[in-house]
């Protein structure tokens, strides 16, 4: 690897002795321009079950729903991390669930609109509302990890007010 | 008379364009250029692309006015120019170019230079330093931003995305990282030489420092829920990160590793910027109930609204004393919204839009401030645009593939 970088070296110092102009982006030689890492995945800490990809899922709302393990997700309005009355129920089936496990995952998921940082925002506030709802439910907080994945993890794709709100959710995944 | 009034006001008002058109003054300020095509053996494809970055190039420096027309050679009358651009594209193992820069008035050849690079695939950086050269060479003001990468991230798929290099106008495009879920890539210095992003691939989001150039990486903190570097200042950044499961903002001292947390609302603060030197910055947050652009001083705990209008103004930059923003302006929340994005002071006063339709987002300060990259939408297709804040020219190069996460340049 040192002689590689040594030659490239070398090669750029004679080009840049030449009277061609020399191009700022070109020094990034081959060595060092294609630098591609492996998703930075660290599998010491990596999210067991919950961590890697979509599960299929059994506990449909609306034909679609993102949690596992028998968990459902909860739903939001546009904009919106408060929790409506209609998923209520949802609510306390799932934390008799969680309270027989030892660990979960709750994931904040959007819709598409809005941009990047808000997203991840609005999500990370929707999970932290379920979790002190669960814990409001005698859940014991240190059973629960929050993420956000803002637009991430769509469910649907299509363009309509339908597909939209099923993206506008909290995933609930059981860790251990 | 009256309804000759009404209908250039109706034009003006409904006009389907950005910027560009609505302002056209300082042409005479402008050189007038025509390009001739000397290149053998480029294939027509690569060809055209060439000569319409080099056109773009030209467009967005706000610097020249280029004659369109592709010449090949010097039959035409270039009476009218002020300057000929003569170029000789090659391609063997690497990309290869020799520009000549004519003064027409005199028939004199007044600057050559040869540029090689590599790497073929990087070819339009060799466009852009070339016409970054002939405008310092004829004492413009700089356009140096034209030479530097945008660092983008996309989604790919579910919890899936990548990191992408490109030059400015995205014909040159790089990925770098990919495999997992890693976002909100951001320049750590000015040489580009290393990137901040967050990898999203374990339980606790983690931002990590990634040299470029060697593939090292180090750790610089992790929050549970989310975790985001939006800006950088030296050493310092500014990052949103919820260690309570609270999204605020804070700043991060990444020699000392000391946090200071900025904010305290207990709705949404994202997406803090250093403004007005350093001392102050402007963020995303909602306490009326929507996203909006508000500022404090790093030092204090006062709050001001910067914005008077919009439904939902949730992206913002900053540089030096002034502010960009989005701001959607249709009621529904949904896909035929009408964002755009707004110039204004620091102080939220000198109001004034740069685009006029589509959904305009993600608005980014070149490097010195004097051009505004944007991401529009139109129906099914999307372009990524740049409006140079002295004349207001635009330039838009399309976007293919899934929709921009985040970018910075």
């Amino acid at each position: 690897m040192k002689s590689k970088i040594f030659i490239i070296a070398i090669s750029v110092f004679f080009i840049g002795c030449s009277d061609k102009k020399k191009v700022q982006p070109s020094n990034v030689t081959n060595s060092s321009e294609t630098v591609t890492i492996d998703g930075g995945v660290d599998s010491s800490n990596n999210g067991g079950s919950g961590g890697g990809n979509a599960a299929t899922y059994n506990n449909s709302y609306g034909g679609l729903d993102g949690s596992s393990g028998g968990l459902k997700s909860i739903y939001f309005e546009f904009g919106q991390y408060s929790i409506s009355s209609d998923m209520q129920e949802r609510i306390a089936q799932n934390s008799n669930i969680i309270k027989t496990k030892s660990k979960i995952k709750i994931e904040g998921n959007c819709d598409e609109f809005g941009t990047d940082e808000y997203n991840f925002a609005l999500g990370l506030k929707r999970a932290k509302v379920i979790k002190d709802d669960l814990m409001a439910k005698g859940v014991d907080e240190n059973k629960i990890v929050m993420i956000s994945l803002g637009e991430s993890t769509p469910l649907c794709r299509e363009t309509t007010d339908e597909c939209y709100a099923k993206n506008r959710r909290v995933d609930f995944h059981i860790i251990n | 008379m009256r309804f000759l009034v009404i209908f250039i006001f109706s034009f003006y008002l409904f006009a389907d364009v950005d910027a560009t058109i609505r302002i056209e003054k300082d042409v005479e300020s402008r050189s007038r250029v025509a390009i001739i095509d000397g290149s053998v053996g480029v294939s027509p494809n690569i060809n055209s692309k060439f000569f319409e970055i080099l056109l773009a190039d030209l467009k967005i420096s706000g610097h020249f006015l280029a004659d369109k027309t592709h010449y090949m050679g010097r039959g035409a009358d270039f009476s009218s120019k002020d300057y000929i651009i003569k170029y000789k594209f090659s391609i063997e193992d690497s990309a290869s170019l020799n520009i000549q820069l004519i003064e027409v008035s005199s028939d004199k050849q007044i600057m050559s230079k040869n540029y090689n690079i590599p790497s073929f695939s990087k070819y339009p950086f060799l466009v852009h330093q070339a016409v970054s050269d002939i405008n310092q060479f004829l004492k413009y003001p700089s356009i140096s931003w034209i030479n530097r990468y945008l660092v983008f991230s996309r989604y790919t798929s579910k919890k899936q995305s990548e990191i992408i290099l490109s030059d400015y106008t995205m014909n040159y495009r790089k990925v770098i990282i990919s495999g997992g879920l890693n976002l909100f890539p951001k320049w750590a210095d000015k040489n580009q030489r290393t990137l901040y992003y967050t990898s999203y691939n374990s339980l606790i989001p983690t931002l990590y420092k990634l040299n470029i150039y060697n593939g090292s990486k180090i750790k610089i903190a992790s929050s549970e829920g989310m975790l985001v570097c939006s800006d950088v200042k030296g050493s310092k950044i500014l990052v949103t990160m919820a260690p309570n499961g609270q999204p605020d903002i804070y700043e991060i001292d990444t020699l000392s590793g000391v946090k200071n947390r900025l904010t305290s609302f207990s709705g949404i603060d994202v997406k803090g910027r250093y403004v007005d030197g350093g001392d102050s910055m402007i963020f995303i947050s909602n306490p009326l109930g929507y996203a909006n652009v508000y500022k404090k001083s790093l030092y204090g705990t006062s709050v001001s609204q910067l914005v008077y209008h919009g439904k939902n103004n949730n992206s913002c930059d900053a540089y030096g004393k002034s502010i960009v923003y989005s701001s959607r302006e249709t009621k529904s929340g949904y896909s035929k919204n009408r964002f755009n994005i707004y110039l204004a002071s620091s102080n939220g006063y000198n109001t004034k839009p740069l685009t006029s339709t589509g959904s305009n987002q993600l608005p980014t300060f070149s490097s010195d401030g004097s051009v505004v990259l944007y991401v529009k939408s139109r129906g099914n297709s999307s372009s990524i645009g740049y409006i140079n804040l002295k004349d207001l020219k635009t330039v838009q190069f399309p976007l293919s593939g899934r929709k921009i996460q985040s970018l910075d340049w």
